[in-house]
């Protein structure tokens, strides 16, 4: 191997705004000290001297440090790290035995320790190298670092330099050779196979374990619930899950009609696009039909919903979840295919009908002071069938139709991340680098001129060290949207363009560190995104991005920090803990064909997931383990359908839901998983309300059809009119008890638990009291009375959304409780449904 | 039945208060309250409260109002002792009218509240980034991990009340020390006051019309009896939280019912049309209403307004300066608000934004991002109208003299987001308060608030 002695790295200048968790990848290598030859172990002991002393001084040297750049920069050295004084290591190195690459740890130790740690764990600006996404082989992280490290200099650690710290780095930090997996943690106890399933069934699908389901998981064990896991993800209400947890990311789902009215089709060019409002010209002298606005709004929520639909269509059909950003196509389905004039790719499919009408004019209408006949019209086409479509029609500037990539020609993604004259697409690249590798440009920022004019230097992004080290990373992905304007419209950039783009300031079209073939027959000019979504897919963070979105969406919590200065033993190993189960999940993903679903599953069979107890000692500060999270808005209501059999009519408001930590997708985009007290009497008020409606309603029921009470009748009571103890019945109402503690909590817990019992005894407690007051209802006034309160009469059907719909025969209706046992379970439905455990699942 | 008869009965069943609910915890009058007005975006400081007028600074990079950074000339009449602000300029609207009323958006706030107001200029960022930006600005510290100034106020002095911390937007994060709420929708918070009664006053749910029979308290018993058992056996650090925070709100006063009729009678007596335009930022005062009653009500301590829309990289004269008037038409109307609610004289406003825009124009007519901005703090107390802090002639930071605030090159230092934080936090009385030590912002030398 070459020798590293002549590699001479300066220092005296920082990244003084490297600010965040760091990149995992393109880190800013803390190459701040040169390389002197000096022996291992001087460069050791030196090493955190070095840091401290720069530290110092640093402060002192910035006014210097641009003039400093300039030259260094002309000579092609190297840009630094911020020094927090933290280098990372917790723990005397461990590795005594391991036989690594002397020359690699060298370079390490002196040149990339100080952001990622000494012993690879990671800075607050220096991700963390165990289980990083590219250690999967010595040659693909020497490759990686070849190509990124340093950022700002990027082609100073190439060939044997690259190889030996790569070498190094999977000797000492990752085990040997191989990535470090692992899907099981020491000292961690998962809960019952068959409470993972209840939740994972809840979450995913809103629905509770069929018995079949259940007794195959209780029958098979891991086995059993994976086969199962892998038979549920197949419905559609788990697609439909799986675009909600995208869209947490992403918020393509702003343009929606809830939000605005067509706001995902005003967003398309209507010279690009001349039939966009195809319902319009279809009807167009009928603007208060009710047709219309059906066609409106599912042709609007089907332009909105496009870049998910993509998410949805790979994981129904099995294909791989890079079609995200590889896809020459785009997803329509009936609605939306009249928008673009899109062409089907499979030119022979038709879109699927439905037995019933989805939009219809089945009623006059006023239009203009007319009464306007019903046309009696109906749309049968089905808003969920979304197929592969292209656009190969002309648009105003643009010949051919577009070059599709993904979501990353989607219109909506476009606007939604959208770019300026002046920005030139640089938010849509750090968009891209979090979204789509895990990297965060903002963790790699330079020096900024001390008076915010600036350096003087013209065409800094090119030429002022101080802007470049974060630019070089930034500009080759923002020029590769060069053909994408502002409102994501595909203009060809060119001299005579209308889409006119300077590439004399900005770094030409690429991707870490590799320069896109732009000319010739293989260059990529006109379709730079369809290159650029290829190498996405080809990267190894593509993968690690994908899962964490996913843990994101599915966990409601980001994944665990790296641990700063202050960060313990605990810490860190609760970090790197994680990072090899994520690998390991996206591995495995990558592994089965980048199929979504065993990712998905990998995450519900981690620890994360099932865990229901720690070893302390062990993990004395990880809270991730058997996350639990306030159940969003939606989820709630979900809920409330699975264990109720209807949900709550004040969730139908947007406003009310995000009074309880929804959001919208557009001003409000994070949803709140930490409850405030507003969030908390909300909850209790639905908890009144819905326990009032629900236990009159069960009762009406069949017992085989009841979500409730299977196991008791309306006028089970523990006692006879005497005041006898009915032994018999008062089993039966434990026994319901604990098939409720199943259903509301998933604690699966026998008549005779002690916490079945406390609930009983409020049921007991209860009843007495209601029976004692209906026996002295003359001293109350008003009267107790045997009449239930009017809501909480069952005299009404009720749909998904909690309102009535249609009045329930005469003979099934229960307006009365003269026994007072329904107040009673009112009781101790409300006293669940405010339980822990049913508001956090 | 009578009540006490009735509380006998409920003794024998064993059904009263559990000690969890005994042990309810009255919250203490909150002290002072804050409110972070954001204005999301970046705005511009030269089109507010730092003009630089025709400055003709920079004409190599604009040949827009020849490199000026400002499109209208200072106006020596804009003034309230130090503080100066800006004209409006023609190119806001070819509308007599939309500036005129701009204008005297403009020259009605400041000259009513410039006696209460302290105008910080002049603060380095050291960031063009959105979300850098609004995190050091309403946090101070650039890095992640830092609550919001408002926030950090409510977990010094009154995490537990229901409403602790109202965020409406921008930055809010909170580390956890106190929920974040979102209270919007004043009618259904209306109903939320007593989860016993039903709406609209059709009826009740457990308890009789007159009160005298009440079920409800068995089921919140019986609740925060399981409660503190879930507590005491829970074996995963992440619920044990968890439990531990809903156990920390069921045990505090949770009294929505106090904040509805306030709420209405704001409604109903400071009216949004004559405070001052209308139809003029009613996002901003619908968010006003709800926080103002919530102070009053004692239900919460630190609060976030947002208004949106000062991202201006085109059109700048024409978006930021109507956006301008209505935040201090928004701002004002929430001095109303509170003022009518009698907690004026306990509250802070601050007013800031990600960071300042360019002080010349790019070729769209529009203003890019540039890391010097102003805030501005509305008093109580009276500042007579001072500005602290300054940025140079063509808007560049500047050394500041640490007990002047004004330009000191030889011996000032850059003004930052962390010592405007630093300075709120000892204004508002809680730098000593052992929640805030682990947010440390470094030594501040300034005398801001002097």
């Amino acid at each position: 191997m070459r020798s590293l002695v002549d590699h001479q790295w300066p220092s005296g200048w920082r990244l003084a705004g490297v600010r965040q968790r760091y990149a995992r990848l393109l880190t800013p290598a803390a190459w701040r000290r040169p390389f002197t030859g000096q022996t291992q172990t001087q460069t050791q002991t030196q090493t955190q001297a070095d840091t401290h002393s720069l530290a110092r001084s640093a402060g002192d040297a910035i006014g210097r440090a641009l003039r400093t750049l300039l030259a260094l920069s002309a000579l092609g050295l190297l840009s630094g790290c911020m020094d927090d004084g933290y280098d990372g290591s917790v723990t005397e190195s461990g590795d005594a035995a391991v036989v690594v690459n002397e020359q690699g740890r060298a370079i390490y130790q002196s040149s990339c320790a100080s952001c990622h740690g000494l012993e690879g764990n990671g800075t607050s600006v220096g991700s963390s190298l165990v289980a990083c996404a590219t250690c999967s082989s010595v040659d693909v992280l020497a490759d990686e670092i070849s190509r990124t490290m340093p950022v700002a200099n990027v082609s100073s650690c190439v060939g044997d330099c690259a190889s030996n710290v790569a070498e190094y780095i999977m000797q000492a930090f990752n085990g040997g050779s191989a990535t470090v997996s692992a899907l099981s943690i020491e000292g961690v106890t998962a809960e019952p196979y068959s409470a993972t399933l209840r939740r994972a069934t809840l979450l995913m699908l809103g629905r509770l374990p069929s018995q079949s389901e259940l007794n195959r998981v209780r029958l098979e064990g891991e086995d059993g619930l994976s086969a199962v896991l892998d038979e549920v993800m197949n419905e559609d209400a788990f697609y439909e899950y799986l675009m909600t947890v995208f869209n947490e990311q992403f918020l393509t789902d702003k343009y929606l009609s809830s939000n605005l009215t067509q706001g995902g089709i005003n967003l398309l060019d209507a010279d690009d696009f001349p039939n966009r409002k195809w319902y319009n010209d279809q009807y167009p002298n009928d603007e208060q039909s009710s047709l219309r606005s059906c066609l409106r709004t599912e042709a609007n929520d089907a332009v909105a919903r496009e870049p998910l639909e993509l998410v949805r269509y790979a994981a129904m059909t099995e294909q791989p979840h890079t079609l995200f950003v590889t896809a020459d196509y785009m997803m329509v389905n009936w609605y939306s295919q009249q928008v673009y004039d899109a062409e089907l790719v499979d030119g022979a499919a038709s879109f699927r009908q439905l037995d019933e009408p989805v939009c219809a004019e089945v009623e006059a209408y006023e239009e203009d002071g007319v009464l306007v006949p019903a046309s009696g019209e109906r749309i049968y086409y089905d808003p969920t069938d979304f197929k592969p479509a292209r656009i190969t029609h002309d648009t105003e500037y643009a010949i051919g139709g577009y070059p599709h990539a993904g979501v990353l020609t989607s219109p909506m993604f476009l606007n939604r991340y959208p770019t300026t004259y002046t920005n030139r697409n640089r938010h849509r690249s750090r968009i891209f680098y979090d979204y789509f590798l895990d990297i965060d440009i903002l963790a790699i920022e330079g020096d900024r001129p001390e008076d915010g004019v600036g350096s003087g230097i013209a065409n800094p992004t090119l030429l002022d060290p101080a802007c470049y080290g974060c630019h070089q990373v930034m500009d080759p992905v923002a020029s590769a949207f060069q053909h994408w304007t502002d409102n994501g419209r595909y203009i060809v950039t060119g001299p005579s363009s209308r889409n006119s783009w300077d590439s004399s300031d900005i770094e030409a079209p690429g991707f870490n560190g590799k320069t896109m073939p732009i000319s010739g027959s293989g260059g990529y000019f006109r379709n730079m995104l369809q290159w650029l979504g290829q190498e996405t897919a080809a990267d190894p963070n593509f993968a690690w991005a994908t899962v964490r979105t996913l843990y994101q969406g599915m966990m409601a919590t980001h994944l665990l920090a790296a641990p700063g200065s202050e960060g313990s033993d605990a810490d860190l190993k609760a970090y790197n803990d994680q990072r090899k189960v994520i690998n390991t999940i996206a591995t495995n993903m990558v592994n089965d064909g980048w199929r979504i679903k065993t990712a998905v599953k990998g995450i519900l069979m981690s620890p994360y997931f099932r865990a229901a107890a720690v070893d302390q000692s062990i993990h004395a500060t990880s809270s991730q383990f058997g996350a639990s999270r306030f159940l969003s808005p939606e989820q709630m209501q979900n809920k409330l359908n699975a264990v109720i059999g209807f949900g709550w009519d004040e969730f139908r408001y947007e406003s009310n839901r995000i009074m309880y930590g929804g959001m919208d997708s557009d001003s409000i985009v994070e949803m709140i998983r930490e409850p405030s007290g507003l969030m908390i009497a909300i909850q209790d008020r639905m908890a009144s309300e819905m326990a009032c409606r629900a236990v009159a309603y069960d009762f009406t029921k069949a017992v085989s059809e009841r979500v409730l009470f299977p196991d008791v009748a309306v006028d089970t009571m523990p006692q006879d009119m005497d005041g006898n103890a009915i032994d018999s019945s008062a089993q039966r109402i434990r026994e319901n008890i604990a098939y409720l503690f199943w259903t509301f909590f998933g604690e699966e817990v026998s008549a005779d638990h002690a916490e079945v019992e406390a609930a009983y005894q409020l049921f007991e407690a209860t009843w007495l009291q209601g029976r004692a007051l209906l026996a002295s209802d003359e001293q109350m006034e008003p009267s107790m009375g045997n009449w239930l309160e009017w809501e909480c009469r069952a005299r009404w059907q009720r749909n998904a959304e909690g309102r009535s719909d249609g009045n329930l025969p005469e003979e099934q209706r229960i307006d009365d409780d003269p026994d007072y046992v329904i107040r009673a379970w009112i009781a101790v439905i409300t006293y669940l449904m405010t339980d822990y455990r049913f508001v956090y699942e | 039945m009578k009540r006490r008869n009735f509380l006998q009965m409920m003794a024998a069943t064993g059904l009263l208060a559990t000690p969890f609910a005994a042990s309810r915890v009255h919250a203490a009058s909150v002290p002072q309250f804050i409110v972070a007005v954001n204005a999301s975006g970046g705005w511009d400081p030269t089109s507010l409260c730092d003009p630089k007028g025709l400055n003709g600074l920079y004409s190599e990079n604009s040949d827009r109002y020849e490199g000026s950074t400002n499109s209208v000339a200072l106006d020596g009449s804009k003034r309230f002792n130090q503080i100066q602000w800006s004209a409006i300029p023609e190119g806001v609207s070819n509308d007599v009218e939309v500036r005129a009323r701009i204008e005297s958006q403009f020259d009605t706030f400041f000259t009513q509240y410039g006696n209460q107001l302290t105008v910080i200029n002049g603060i380095d960022t050291e960031t063009n980034n959105h979300d850098t930006g609004s995190r050091v600005v309403w946090s101070g510290n650039e890095e992640t991990g830092y609550p919001n100034i408002a926030a950090l106020y409510a977990a010094a002095v009154a995490p537990t009340l229901p409403l602790a911390f109202i965020s409406n937007g921008g930055y809010d994060f909170t580390d956890s020390l106190v929920a974040r709420a979102r209270a919007s929708n004043a009618d259904f918070i209306a109903q939320l006051a007593d989860p016993n009664l039903y709406y609209d006053q059709r009826g009740f749910i457990y308890r009789s019309a007159d009160a005298s029979v009440d079920l409800y308290d068995p089921v919140i018993a019986a609740r925060n009896a399981r409660l503190q058992r879930q507590l005491d056996n829970a074996e995963l650090l992440q619920r044990r939280q968890q439990l531990q925070a809903l156990a920390n709100i069921r045990g505090a006063d949770n009294n929505l019912a106090l904040m509805v009729p306030t709420l209405e009678s704001i409604q109903a007596n400071v009216s949004r049309d004559l405070n001052w335009n209308s139809n003029r930022a009613n996002d901003l005062k619908s968010q006003a209403e709800v926080v103002a009653a919530a102070f009053a009500s004692n239900l919460c301590a630190g609060a976030t307004l947002n208004y949106g829309g000062f991202d201006t990289h085109g059109n700048h004269d024409a978006s930021a300066y109507p956006r301008l008037g209505d935040l201090l038409e928004g701002v004002h109307f929430l001095v109303q608000a509170l003022t009518y609610a009698g907690v004026a004289d306990r509250t802070t406003i601050v007013i800031g934004s990600d960071f300042g825009r360019t002080p010349y124009y790019n070729s769209g007519n529009g203003k890019d991002h540039w890391p010097v901005t102003s805030m501005m703090v509305l008093h109580p107390q009276a500042t007579g109208g001072r500005v602290f802090g300054a940025s140079g002639p063509g808007f560049e930071a500047q050394s500041i003299n640490t007990e002047t605030g004004l330009i000191d090159s030889a011996n000032g230092q850059r003004l930052t987001p962390a010592h405007v934080n630093a300075s709120l936090r000892a204004l508002l009385g809680i730098d000593n308060s052992a929640v805030v030590q682990s947010y440390s912002l470094g030594s501040n030398p300034f005398r801001i608030f002097a």
